[in-house]
């Protein structure tokens, strides 16, 4: 089958991705200083929650999935 | 919202329904026709009736409300067509005349349950679903397919009864079989309440919808992941808005199966723990019933049904293409099916980003919680918003089509679905960046402003940290790794449940049975057999045994006698004497017994 949309192969492409997701998530960062922050709570207003509250959940939610498939998993 | 079209003056719900059993005598591009055409009518009409009640029909002594028109209806009602045209244009590849009747009938149904005003069209357009959506796990017509579809229609059976039981206690109640708003307090709400839950896929009675989708044809689980359960919500919200214990539920149903869908490795069941994950966050919005919180839920069940019909769509065309349903078996994919590796893109980012359809609803339900001061369930939301954007919404595409290559090359989708897919992903960008279309079409007025420049860079913050998360996770390889292994869910408790209620009704049941062949059908039939052959001699004998004693005949003459009695008997040769004396003495002790 063809193979003419060979974009993502090419590790070029590959590191600009990666560096422009960088660059984004740099700027979230970044943005935290400039703006106003839109706190429901007292904990959502402190400075950078957002992104640690976002990367914690990330990495929190594939620990407790492995816990529960330790629980769950029934074989093969 | 009503627009000024001319339109059929019958309702929506029938005209699917109705064109359906048309459907089979078709063939070709005819029939491909005749599908798109009945959910653009139906479509047509939703739009333009006017709000009020519509179609009543007399039964009985009562009124049969076929068309309660009012903002929430109209706006289920109004997505439910569109889902049914996006499935119809998915579907026209397919010859099975079945399945193309049996999701028309189903779609068609779902808009009946959203439009009736009364409990009893309500039950049978609800048992409709139920039936029709069977079909169209059976259509594909393996061993699996029979059994999930098996497990599916029982689970919807027992929950219909229940529904059934709870209308009937609730119009003895009220003596109206009209409904709106019920409080959540008698056995009769309750009942509702279970009937409806079953088919919402609230915890913890959701597995059916993990057991089965993903055993359904290719597109019947796009038909089949926009009516069942949004039909419940839309029913949740009409009869049991600011229930409380739709809340925890709510929660559950947001926060474990998303644990699932991060091990699960079938594509389409990890779609099937997100949908319920995705429910979890509407069901919370009718728990919490305030008009933010509700126009959250109509919203977000418009955007679900979109990106979630995108997703399958996407899953099924790789699983039609590849004959691949594993992520572990995928990869790579984007060089020959480019199509629908975008479309999958758009539908993973339609579930929180800015300018794509979930972020304009979700965060309304988010935001309804932190109005209500809900601390712990506006930071279970943010958690469940996140790892299903993460694991789910960028994963199974990075997955499928990007990651290790898998060495496959199939062909991109057939025509019509790319078409389905594109009209789809088109509808998401659309609603995100043209939310007050569809806030104008939501049942309360309100003032919501998803774009703000603090929401939108804290929603971007949230999702795509968790993304990085996940990406590093990924990239060290500490997230679980993919199997084919099985895992438990509750259904492993009711299936063990019914196994133990069969096994104990074979046991008590055939014993009752082999206990009632021993003694009645063997035993007492045999014995009165018996009797009856031998009662005559043996009472004739026993009447003449004295006799026979008094006589002073030796002992030897007295067993004779008894016995030439009973051959006598029993050749039909008594002495005329002998008969004569025997009738004397019963005439004497019928007339000694009776004083």
């Amino acid at each position: 089958m063809t193979t003419r949309n060979a974009l993502f192969d090419q590790p070029k492409t590959l590191k600009a991705i990666i560096i422009l997701f960088g660059l984004f998530l740099a700027i979230l960062l970044g943005a935290d200083l400039l703006i106003h922050p839109h706190a429901s709570f007292t904990v959502d207003g402190w400075p950078q929650f957002n992104p640690i509250f976002g990367a914690l959940s990330g990495i929190a939610l594939p620990v407790l999935s492995l816990g529960l498939s330790f629980l769950v998993k029934s074989g093969n | 919202m009503t627009l000024q079209l001319p339109f059929i003056d019958i309702p929506p719900a029938l005209i699917m329904v109705g064109g359906a059993l048309i459907l089979p005598i078709l063939k070709g591009r005819l029939r491909s026709l005749w599908m798109m055409a009945l959910p653009l009518l139906a479509l047509i009409t939703v739009l333009a009736v006017p709000d009020g009640t519509h179609w009543t029909v007399p039964f009985l002594d009562y009124q049969l409300i076929f068309g309660r028109v009012d903002a929430l209806s109209r706006i289920f009602g109004m997505i439910f067509c569109v889902a049914a045209f996006a499935g119809s244009i998915y579907a026209m590849h397919e010859k099975d005349a079945m399945a193309h009747t049996s999701a028309m009938i189903y779609a068609g149904s779902a808009v009946g349950v959203t439009f009736a005003g009364d409990f009893f069209s309500l039950y049978v357009f609800w048992e409709f679903m139920a039936v029709a959506s069977t079909f169209l796990i059976l259509s594909r017509r393996t061993k699996k397919s029979q059994k999930a579809a098996f497990r599916y229609i029982m689970i919807h059976i027992l929950g219909g009864l229940s529904l059934m039981a709870g209308i009937i206690l609730q119009i003895h109640e009220t003596g109206t079989i009209a409904f709106s708003a019920i409080e959540l307090a008698s056995p009769a709400s309750w009942f509702i309440f279970v009937g409806v839950a079953v088919n919402a896929a609230i915890y913890p009675m959701h597995a059916w919808l993990k057991d089965a989708y993903p055993e359904a044809t290719v597109t019947g689980a796009v038909f089949l992941s926009s009516f069942t359960t949004k039909s419940a919500v839309y029913l949740m919200a009409r009869t049991f808005a600011g229930a409380d214990i739709l809340i925890p539920l709510g929660l559950a149903m947001a926060l474990i199966p998303l644990c699932y869908a991060v091990v699960e490795n079938n594509i389409r069941r990890v779609l099937a723990y997100s949908l319920i994950n995705q429910v979890g966050f509407m069901i919370v919005g009718i728990g919490i019933g305030t008009d933010l919180a509700l126009n959250g839920v109509a919203a977000h069940a418009v955007c679900h049904i979109l990106y979630k019909s995108l997703l399958f769509m996407s899953a099924g065309a790789v699983i039609q293409q590849t004959g691949k349903e594993n992520l572990s078996d995928m990869g790579g994919l984007f060089r020959s099916m480019p199509w629908t590796a975008t479309c999958c893109i758009v539908g993973g980012l339609s579930m929180s980003t800015p300018l794509f359809c979930g972020f304009v609803s979700k965060s309304m339900i988010i935001s309804a919680a932190a109005h209500e001061h809900l601390t712990l369930a506006w930071f279970a939301l943010q958690f469940a918003a996140v790892g299903v954007f993460a694991y789910v919404g960028m994963r199974v595409p990075f997955l499928a089509f990007f990651h290790k290559d898998s060495g496959l090359k199939p062909t991109e989708a057939p025509w019509n679905m790319r078409i389905a897919m594109g009209f789809t992903a088109l509808g998401c960008i659309f609603v995100g960046t043209n939310h007050e279309v569809l806030y104008n079409m939501l049942p309360f007025a309100g003032d919501y402003a998803p774009y703000t420049i603090p929401h939108v860079v804290n929603q971007l913050q949230l999702q795509f940290f968790g993304t990085l998360a996940f990406l590093v996770l990924l990239a060290k390889g500490l997230l679980p790794r993919l199997t084919r292994a099985t895992f438990l869910d509750t259904d492993w408790f009711y299936n063990r449940l019914g196994q133990a209620i069969y096994a104990t009704a074979d046991i008590v049941l055939n014993g009752i049975n082999t206990a009632c062949d021993t003694l009645l059908i063997k035993g007492a039939t045999g014995s009165i057999n018996r009797f009856a052959q031998k009662a005559p001699e043996s009472i004739a004998a026993m009447v003449m045994a004295p006799f026979a004693q008094l006589s002073d005949k030796s002992k030897t003459y007295q067993t004779d006698l008894t016995e030439r009695v009973r051959q006598a008997f029993q050749t039909g040769t008594i002495p005329s004497g002998v008969g004569a004396f025997i009738a004397v003495l019963s005439i004497f002790l019928l007339y000694a017994v009776r004083g």
